[in-house]
């Protein structure tokens, strides 16, 4: 049973750990839908 | 469901817990209110993601992070999770 | 490569404003929320000599080097006492007193009435202070003889914000309320204190760069800042400015300037912008400016009241960097063509496409690897600050990244990333002010070493999130060498 595809996700990525964007490219890749992003940076 | 990419396993720990079972501090929003909601961390979810993509993306990345952090963001994950 | 510019000196100075806190971002948007928690702040907050003893302080201005601060055991806060012999003033710059930057900012004021006006008393006291300076000395203008109006009426109506020493009232910053300005929110007090505050720190920091070199304000051709904070009024919010209101300041009657926009990779931007214009022979003395960003102060406050620690995140950086033709001597910027690293929009937001950008295009550009590299200067925030926040050492991070761009280019294997980074990197100790610690800190340190023959090549490294413009999902990088003209070529 595949735990991303056909789920929606909410991603929260951290600038210099990783970032949404990249998230966002793999679980959309494994079938998921992407709802809500984000990318923390506070330096 | 949530995915994250932060690393700090404080933050994680938090997160997680909140979007489960209410924010563990009662206070804000979510005080006292359980949502449920299943976290991985994206390093958990490898298998899922088609090999090329994981590639460009992810590798960079699990070089950048020592292994013995990746684990212990697996582990916190699982933990969190009941698995 | 001889037509290559240089980068001849540079100055570095922490502005320590604790009273200033409360209106960094953060700590207003707590106080707003929860006004009881301004004696728990004040509270927190250091003295003047504790920013001083502290040693990433201390490092900012050049008493210690980074190695140096490596070696002193953490924590670090606990290490702050005057009587350990730390001097405000180093090699490249100065910690500054709240006062002398009180003083300072009164003299930012360009308008009729004056948004920063001081108490009578604190006024004639400041400027003495001010004028006797032997750095800031040519910024006292006088001290103004206007009787102080009723402050506190202003404040209590919500029209100025009151600068406060410890409990003392002594003035207060203003809103632009003239018919003009009034009910614009970019001119209220809040965002005209920010505006301010990046002008008068720019200020002290050419002041001190001019100080340093020798150098009369009047020799400086051209000026860009490259701060993070806008300036402008409702039809022109970012419209700029901020280089020339600096160099007015000071005194610069021979330069024009801009502002150049890149998140925290402006100084960096900045610094090859300066370099290009005089290798195509425009200018022969570039200043590049920046300065602190008050609305970071404190935005890490919460974390530390948690720990019970003092509040770090109090002192504002500032910065300038003088950029000549090449003088036969000082380090170079290497602007041959492929040299400068970037992020082009079309790389994937893939940390390796963009390092590879960074760092092996414009190496490999010069027939170079990373071995040729002697020190890499990516973000340089110190990790006290960083990890008691939650946050994570963020210059070792960026440690492990360009480590691991040398594993992707063949030249060590994961197992030798620690010995790299052991030989190419640096404990950070930079406050956390966005641009401020973005890889340029290290010019001062850099400049010395390859003064005293011990570097050879760095590579300074910075990045930006100009997602944060909520415009774009894009990264930027931005990375550029300096190199010693005392090595063999």
């Amino acid at each position: 049973m595949s735990i991303l595809k056909g789920h929606k996700v909410a991603i929260f990525g951290e600038r210099d750990d990783v970032a949404g964007s990249a998230v966002r490219s793999c679980v959309l890749a494994a079938g998921a839908e992407v709802v809500y992003e984000t990318t923390s940076c506070f330096v | 469901m949530l995915v994250f990419g932060l690393n700090e396993p404080g933050n994680l720990r938090i997160m997680a817990t909140t979007f489960k079972d209410g924010d563990p501090s009662y206070a804000g929003a979510l005080g006292g209110i359980a949502l449920g909601l299943k976290s991985y961390h994206i390093f958990e979810l490898k298998d899922e993601i088609p090999a090329e993509v994981w590639t460009r993306e992810m590798a960079f990345k699990e070089l950048e992070v020592e292994d013995a952090l990746i684990e212990q963001i697996c582990t916190i994950m699982r933990e969190i999770r009941g698995d | 490569m001889t037509d290559n510019p240089v980068i001849r000196n540079c100055a570095f100075c922490l502005v320590h404003v604790p009273d200033l806190v409360r209106y960094g971002s953060k700590p207003r948007r707590e106080l707003e929320a929860d006004p009881s928690l301004a004696d728990r702040l004040d509270g927190a907050l250091r003295s003047y000599e504790a920013g001083v003893g502290y040693p990433p302080n201390q490092t900012f201005i050049g008493n210690l080097s980074p190695q140096q601060l490596g070696q002193i055991p953490r924590p670090w806060f606990t290490r702050q006492s005057i009587r350990n012999g730390a001097a405000a003033a180093g090699p490249f710059g100065e910690i500054i007193h709240q006062d002398l930057f009180y003083a300072a900012l009164r003299h930012a004021n360009v308008l009729q009435p004056p948004l920063v006006a001081l108490t009578t008393a604190a006024d004639q006291k400041l400027e003495r202070l001010l004028a006797a300076h032997s750095v800031f000395g040519p910024l006292a203008r006088g001290a103004v003889s206007k009787d102080s109006a009723d402050f506190q009426q202003e404040i209590a109506a919500g029209k100025a914000l009151p600068l406060k020493t410890g409990g003392a009232l002594q003035g207060l910053v203003r809103g632009d309320n003239r018919s003009e300005g009034a009910g614009d929110t970019n001119l209220d007090a809040h965002t005209l204190l920010e505006a301010l505050t990046a002008k008068t720190t720019g200020a002290l920091a050419l002041r001190w760069l001019l100080h340093r070199e020798g150098m009369q304000p009047d020799q400086v051709d051209y000026i860009i800042s490259c701060g993070e904070e806008a300036a402008g009024d409702r039809y022109q919010r970012g419209g700029g400015g901020v280089a020339k209101a600096i160099g007015e300041m000071c005194g610069c009657v021979n330069a024009s300037g801009m502002d150049v926009k890149n998140f925290c990779a402006a100084p960096a931007s900045a610094l090859i912008t300066a370099g290009a214009l005089i290798k195509a022979g425009l200018y022969e003395r570039v200043a590049v400016v920046a300065g602190g960003s008050l609305s970071k102060l404190g935005m890490k406050s919460m974390a530390f009241l948690r720990e019970g620690i003092p509040i770090l995140d109090d002192s504002l950086g500032c910065m300038a960097f003088l950029v000549t033709r090449n003088d036969g001597a000082s380090p170079m910027l290497r602007l041959d063509r492929g040299a400068v690293g970037k992020a082009n929009i079309g790389a994937s937001t893939s940390d390796q496409a963009i390092y590879e950008q960074l760092i092996l295009q414009p190496l490999r550009s010069l027939g170079l690897t990373m071995a040729d590299v002697d020190r890499f200067a990516p973000e340089l925030h110190n990790p006290e600050i960083m990890e008691h926040s939650g946050s994570g050492d963020v210059a070792h991070k960026n440690y492990r990244m360009i480590a691991a761009t040398a594993v992707l280019a063949g030249e060590i294997d994961k197992a030798g990333m620690s010995a790299f980074i052991e030989r190419v990197g640096m404990t950070g100790f930079a406050p956390t002010q966005g641009h401020i610690p973005s890889g340029v800190p290290y010019v001062g340190h850099a400049l010395a070493g390859m003064q005293a023959g011990e570097l050879s090549r760095v590579m300074f490294l910075c990045k930006a999130s100009l997602f944060l413009n909520r415009l774009t999902g894009l990264f930027d990088g931005v990375s550029f060498l300096l190199e010693s003209q005392k090595r063999q070529p």
